[in-house]
């Protein structure tokens, strides 16, 4: 019996302890000899659980278990190949078994629900260093019969009948695009892998090119090959030295097995490929500034048309794709256009990854099919709500996007149902938000972020949000005016219609939309209320009658707001509190109440 | 070449392929505003002013970057065009560290260049001085000396040390002037053979006249005294005005052509319909002449302020005995005040046996509330005028032995009124009487209206009623400035309404819009913190005032001599160059204030966090403020264009987005070949040259070279 253990060591992982788990693993199988198979794979998505690690015995049977410590992770060796040795204690195989993931509860087997894993399909299973495993687990398939049995225009014809749309936020049909680029007059052309995501909170490319690379180097030559290109970059951000590594590494393996360089496959196609790593400017994931910075040009994006597939890098049509949207590309091609379409919606076909966060139980990447409801999401795949508060709001689609009320959680995961309510699929940010959160200072949050992200060049984007920002900050600060929401209302229009690039075009959206679903938020804000109890200058923290006097909260006050008077019913001092609310964490018998006047 | 064909707004053009939407606008001869665009560079597209609506589409497009195609429909002008384009520069704005204007410029009613005007002075040079002063300002020689020079108040050197001595300094450019070749007189158009009919000619008549006259219209100026002048003449006494000085200025008004019809009053000699038949407009700067009373019982028993002064001014010398009470708290009190005592001290000579004159000025507001210059104030007492504060008549009577008796009660300051000034309010049972040989009323003035209202004019609260633009009455071809429109007011204010008439009626008689002076944008530095400061006075020496020495307070006591000498000359140009030439390089040629001022943006409708005011004066031949740069990436093209080896680029991120030299190298570095071409394609003065204003490394030197 020959045991397989693969070890999450995505950036996830490596961030939740996997390394000394690898290592603790190690020793172990080491001692078991050649039987055991230990492999160090991706994430697959669960990021709640990391470090994860997955045991498939001979038999098909498959155990995962999760938040795992080194200690533990050593009886995993012993535990599977000699299940009923006695040197086990019994209370240390259970405390292993109570690690071990019920596959079949309901979160974990949406989150690894088989028939919707395209983009994730091998993530976590493969080794992401071995392109050995990733062909043995299908790749460059795709990429071998497009060589062999397509035409590029064949090709193209298939990506428009399975109706997939740009991953990145957009959703321009991939298929039109590539067809676009081809029709382009003879002469060069380049494709180009968008791995610049920029979205706080987001990680879905990084994921995916960290678990499963090849996925998207064929994904990308199979661009390349379609249109008629024969050079090729991925611009990966810098912030991501895992997934460079990986992708490089994938490059160098691919050239060696004949993926890559010359004559692919004996055939008269060539194409090189390589890395080129931004800086860490947000606005680089627009496609006109990647051009300019891959030209070696500061990123800005310039007006368009004319668009890159008809004058990109270097002034040649140039098709650029998004990670996931390349990570579909195998699939549909191994599986056939009409498998792809099947799933989501007449507009919206496939899958969507999304970076699931926020106020649920599970958080992590999840991939659903198009079409499935945010409150399902929610509900069903993270396990609703933590610590049992109301569902409020999500975020869907990062700084660009837009918060829906809960009273919106039926709608589907489509194009233009997001885009009716004001928000956008965007790259796929998703922010689960419970009744603790503001959604003023949410606005405030993402506004933040792309004003700062602002390459600067528009007027509207550079100055206009920052005095939107001006009027969120000092809605938060209970300094509002009269007529502040009409003013945030007028600037915001402008700004969405007088900036070049989609970052301006889009940053009022988070702001627009909490205007228009949570206006009487901003109203008590104007009133010097924050409803949610969180913008520090409109709340103060006040002790009940339920205190038994534990003085926790004195103990743990960082400003000694709180006197140490045990027994007795503890006072906070309001003019040192800063509004932290450890007092309301810590206190055990929820005698801490945020009170806004 | 390929053609393509679109419409803009609604006209059809035809343009080669590859040209832009703006291109075609301006082959149409449609004007559409830009900031960043450079003809010949390529576009960029960031200031949003050239924005223009594509049909189909709810985006504005950047037209100066925008390809024309085949069979777009462009709208370049609409009430959402205009508003994008009004805010773009709002919010331009709102990130400008600059001012257009000085401060001090911007605090004077008259809107004299005062930068202008010093520069030359502070290198001798006072005809140039002269010119500048022309421009805007007759009369710099009587109001430098009686002005309460808001423009000082405004002095950037007031946080530091002292404010320039600007009144001085134009009164003595001025008087130099006179003295050098009896006065600069500007250039004349030839005839218009247009004549203006201007009643009263106090400062407003006057200055009317001085500019009209250089348009070549023939003024008339009809007034009652025997003398021009009006308040000028009969308000303000000999030892703070002598009639000499007024004269000389007043006869610069005559030798451009102005005739004087004086000893004639309206409503007894003429009347404005005469005026309107015989001329082809009519200003009526008419003044204030009539004394406001006192408001209490037995006002009629005081004497009025303006009248008193009038007669003496005109030679009388009415008696007010030995104890004079002054009601009011303003420049005529003051001057009625040091007039009476004046007065009463010559009536006693040296007879010891006579008593003390005395002379009580009675204010019902606080000292600093006092309408006037606290100089003034001090000057009186110094010469033995007694003001008392917080103290308001309640009645006047005469008493048994024939004198007056003034009864009065404290006042306490109370809640601030609509002039920001505390409101005074009685203190009870602080009654008490003051007994006087005289009591002068001189609590404020008034329009004399009735003729007014019998002519047909329309009037306000305080006065005549008149566009404050352009002076416009109600009657067409009439026009009205002054004290007539603003009740009793400054001298300057008047000076500056004189101009604007002579703006207005010079557009009226040439059958143009009758707009006034076009108001531009002035944009004003947000307040300018700590380190801001220290950059502005940047090796700036502190340095004390110049003041004019005051004449002996025995030899002001003994007549009518005039109290202030003026500047010593040997003063003046030290003085001169106390002034830091505050103000843009390039007020005059920024497109950014060209714009706003067009699309009437406020520069302070964004308030928030902003670039800071900082000034590199490291390269030879341009002057860089990146407070000022509006990020249009112009001089970065210019520099790429050029080929200059290290260039300039824009750094950073968000709104801290600025221009700078790659590595941090000096400016010099980066702009080698084409600093002086960035400076001119730079829409604003962020790059300007050197050569702009004086040099700044000095602050005086283009000149001096």
């Amino acid at each position: 019996m020959t045991l397989e253990i693969r070890v999450g060591l995505g950036s996830c992982g490596r961030a939740s302890g996997g390394e000394p788990v690898w290592a603790a693993l190690r020793g172990a199988v080491e001692a078991a000899g050649e039987r055991v198979i230990l492999k160090r794979v991706g994430c697959n998505g669960m990021c709640h659980r990391e470090p994860l690690v997955e045991v498939l015995d001979g038999h098909g049977q498959r155990t995962l278990y999760g938040n795992l410590t080194p200690e533990l992770a050593s009886e995993i060796v012993p535990c599977h190949l000699r299940p009923r040795r006695p040197r086990l204690g019994r209370a240390r195989r259970a405390s292993l078994a109570e690690h071990a993931v019920d596959l079949r509860q309901g979160s974990a087997a949406a989150y690894l629900g088989e028939p919707q894993r395209v983009v994730l399909e091998r993530c976590g299973v493969i080794d992401p260093l071995s392109i050995d495993d990733a062909l043995a687990h299908g790749a460059y398939h795709a990429l071998e019969v497009c060589l062999k049995q397509r035409a590029p225009a064949a090709v193209i014809a298939e990506l428009e009948q399975s109706g997939l749309r740009g991953r990145g936020g957009a959703g321009f049909p991939t298929g039109r695009k590539w067809s676009l680029a081809r029709a382009a007059p003879i002469g060069e052309r380049y494709v180009i892998c968008n791995a610049d995501e920029g979205d706080p909170g987001a990680f879905m490319d990084r994921l995916v090119l960290e678990s499963d690379p090849h996925r998207v180097v064929e994904g990308l030559a199979i661009a390349a090959y379609a249109i008629g290109a024969s050079q090729g970059f991925f611009y990966v951000r810098a912030e991501y030295p895992l997934a460079v590594r990986h992708v490089r590494e994938a490059l160098r393996q691919a050239q060696e097995r004949g993926l890559l360089g010359e004559r692919i496959l004996g055939t008269d196609f060539t194409l090189r490929l390589e890395v080129r790593e931004g800086a860490g400017a947000f606005v680089c994931g627009e496609e006109t500034a990647l051009i300019a910075s891959l030209e070696g040009l500061r990123g800005m994006p310039r007006l368009r048309p004319p668009f890159p597939v008809q004058r990109g890098f270097r002034g040649a049509p140039t098709a650029i794709n998004n990670v996931e949207t390349l990570a579909c590309v195998p699939w549909i091609l191994d599986h056939g256009p009409q498998a792809f379409s099947a799933l989501g919606t007449p507009s919206s076909k496939g899958t969507k990854v999304f970076a699931l966060a926020g106020k649920v139980r599970y958080g992590g990447l999840i991939e659903v099919p198009m079409g499935i409801s945010l409150g399902r999401i929610v509900e069903e795949i993270g396990g609703g709500m933590r610590d049992g508060r109301p569902f409020k709001a999500v975020q869907i689609g990062g700084p660009s996007g837009g918060c829906l009320p809960a009273s919106l959680a039926e709608t589907p995961v489509d194009y233009e149902a997001l885009a009716r309510t004001g928000a956008i699929m965007g790259s796929g940010g998703l922010v689960v938000l419970d009744d603790r959160d503001c959604m003023v200072d949410m606005a405030r949050f993402f506004l933040a972020f792309t004003q700062a992200e602002s390459c600067g060049k528009c007027t509207f984007c550079r100055i206009g949000t920052r005095r939107m920002l001006d009027v969120l900050e000092r809605l938060c600060a209970g300094r509002g005016r009269s007529g502040d929401l009409e003013l945030l209302e007028e600037l915001s229009d402008r700004v969405r219609r007088a900036s070049l690039c989609g970052l301006g075009q889009t940053a009022p959206n988070p702001v627009l939309t909490t205007l228009r679903y949570f206006r009487e938020e901003y109203q008590a804000h104007l009133q010097g209320r924050c409803p949610a109890g969180r913008c520090p200058a409109l709340i103060r923290y006040r002790v009940t009658a339920l205190c038994v006097g534990c003085t926790l909260c004195a103990q743990v006050c960082p400003v000694d707001a709180i006197e140490y008077r045990p027994y007795e019913v503890h006072a906070i001092d309001d003019a040192r509190c800063t509004r932290c609310g450890m007092c309301l964490e810590v206190c055990q018998d929820d005698a801490v109440e945020v009170v806004s006047p | 070449m390929t053609q393509v064909t679109l419409e803009i707004d609604g006209r059809r053009v035809r343009v080669p392929a590859g040209a832009t939407v703006l291109e075609a606008a301006r082959a149409l001869g449609i004007e559409i505003p830009t900031l960043c665009h450079v003809p010949g560079l390529a576009p960029v597209g960031s200031c949003f002013l050239c924005v223009v609506q594509l049909e189909g589409r709810t985006n504005l497009s950047p037209s100066c970057a925008l390809p024309a195609a085949e069979g777009m429909v462009v709208t370049t002008d609409s009430e959402d065009i205009r508003a994008t384009r009004k805010m773009a520069l709002e919010l331009l704005l709102s990130d400008h560290a600059g001012e257009c204007s000085a401060p001090c410029a911007r605090g004077c009613p008259a809107e004299l260049d005062i930068p202008g005007f010093v520069l030359p002075l502070a290198i001798g040079r006072g005809r140039e001085a002269m010119k500048v002063i022309a421009r805007t300002l007759v009369l710099p020689a009587a109001l430098g000396r009686i002005c309460p020079r808001l423009c000082e108040q405004s002095c950037r050197r007031c946080g530091y040390d002292e404010a320039l001595a600007i009144g001085a300094l134009h009164r003595h450019a001025a008087e130099q002037d006179l003295a050098a070749d009896g006065g600069y007189l500007p250039p004349r158009l030839a005839p218009s053979g247009r004549s203006v009919a201007i009643v009263g000619a106090g400062p407003a008549g006057l200055a009317a006249a001085y500019f009209l006259q250089q348009q070549g219209h023939a003024c008339t100026l009809f007034d009652a005294h025997e003398h021009p002048g009006g308040m000028l003449r009969y308000g303000i006494p000999e030892y703070r005005l002598p009639r000499a000085a007024l004269s000389a200025e007043i006869d610069l008004v005559a030798r451009l052509g102005a005739r004087f019809r004086m000893g004639v009053r309206w409503g007894e000699d003429f009347s404005l319909a005469d005026l309107r038949a015989g001329h082809d407009a009519v200003f009526l700067a008419i003044g204030a002449q009539r004394s406001a009373p006192l408001g209490c019982p037995g006002e009629e028993l005081a004497t009025s302020g303006v009248d008193f002064l009038s007669r003496v001014a005109a030679g009388e010398a009415p008696p007010l005995g030995a104890q004079v009470v002054v009601v009011g708290g303003g420049n005529t009190a003051v001057d009625a005040a040091r007039t009476a005592l004046r007065l009463s001290l010559r009536e006693r000579g040296a007879d010891p046996s006579q008593p003390r004159p005395q002379v009580h000025i009675l204010y019902r507001r606080s000292r600093r509330d006092m309408p006037c210059l606290l100089e003034e104030v001090e000057d009186a007492e110094a010469e033995g005028v007694r003001v008392d504060c917080l103290v308001a008549p309640v009645r006047l009577e005469r008493g048994a032995g024939g004198a007056l008796r003034l009864t009065c009660m404290r006042m306490r300051p109370g809640e601030p009124d609509a002039s920001g000034r505390r409101r005074p309010v009685p203190v009870q049972g602080s009654e008490h009487v003051v007994e006087a040989s005289a009591v002068v009323a001189a609590v404020g003035q008034r329009v004399d209206l009735d003729l007014a209202r019998r002519e047909g004019l329309e009037l306000s609260d305080w006065g005549l009623a008149a566009d404050p633009r352009s002076q416009a009455t109600n009657l067409a071809g009439v026009f009205a400035g002054g004290d007539a429109v603003l009740g009793g007011d400054l001298a300057v204010r008047a000076v500056a309404a004189g101009r604007r008439a002579a703006v207005a009626i010079d557009q009226y008689l040439r059958g143009r819009p009758v707009v006034g002076s076009g108001a531009r944008v002035e944009v004003a530095f947000q307040p300018l913190d700590e380190d801001e400061l220290a950059r502005v006075f940047r090796d700036v020496e502190r340095s004390p005032r110049s003041g004019p020495a005051r004449l002996d307070v025995e030899r002001r006591r003994a007549g009518f001599e005039q109290v202030d000498p003026g500047l010593e000359p040997s003063a003046v140009a030290g003085e001169a160059q106390r002034c830091l030439t505050c103000g843009c390089r390039k007020a005059e040629g920024c497109a950014v204030r060209r714009q706003a001022t067009v699309y009437g943006a406020d520069p302070a409708r964004f308030e928030g966090p902003r670039r800071r005011f900082d000034q590199d004066l490291g390269h030879p031949e341009i002057v860089y403020e990146p407070g000022k740069c509006i990020v249009c990436d112009a001089c970065v093209r210019v520099a790429a264009e050029a080929g200059e080896p290290l260039g300039v680029a824009l750094l950073g991120r968000g709104f801290e987005v600025a221009m700078g030299v790659p590595f941090g190298q000096p400016l010099g570095e980066g702009l080698r070949r084409v600093a002086r071409r960035a400076a001119e394609v730079c829409p604003t003065a962020a790059l300007a040259l050197r050569t702009e204003r004086a040099c700044d490394a000095c602050r005086l030197g283009q000149l001096m070279r």
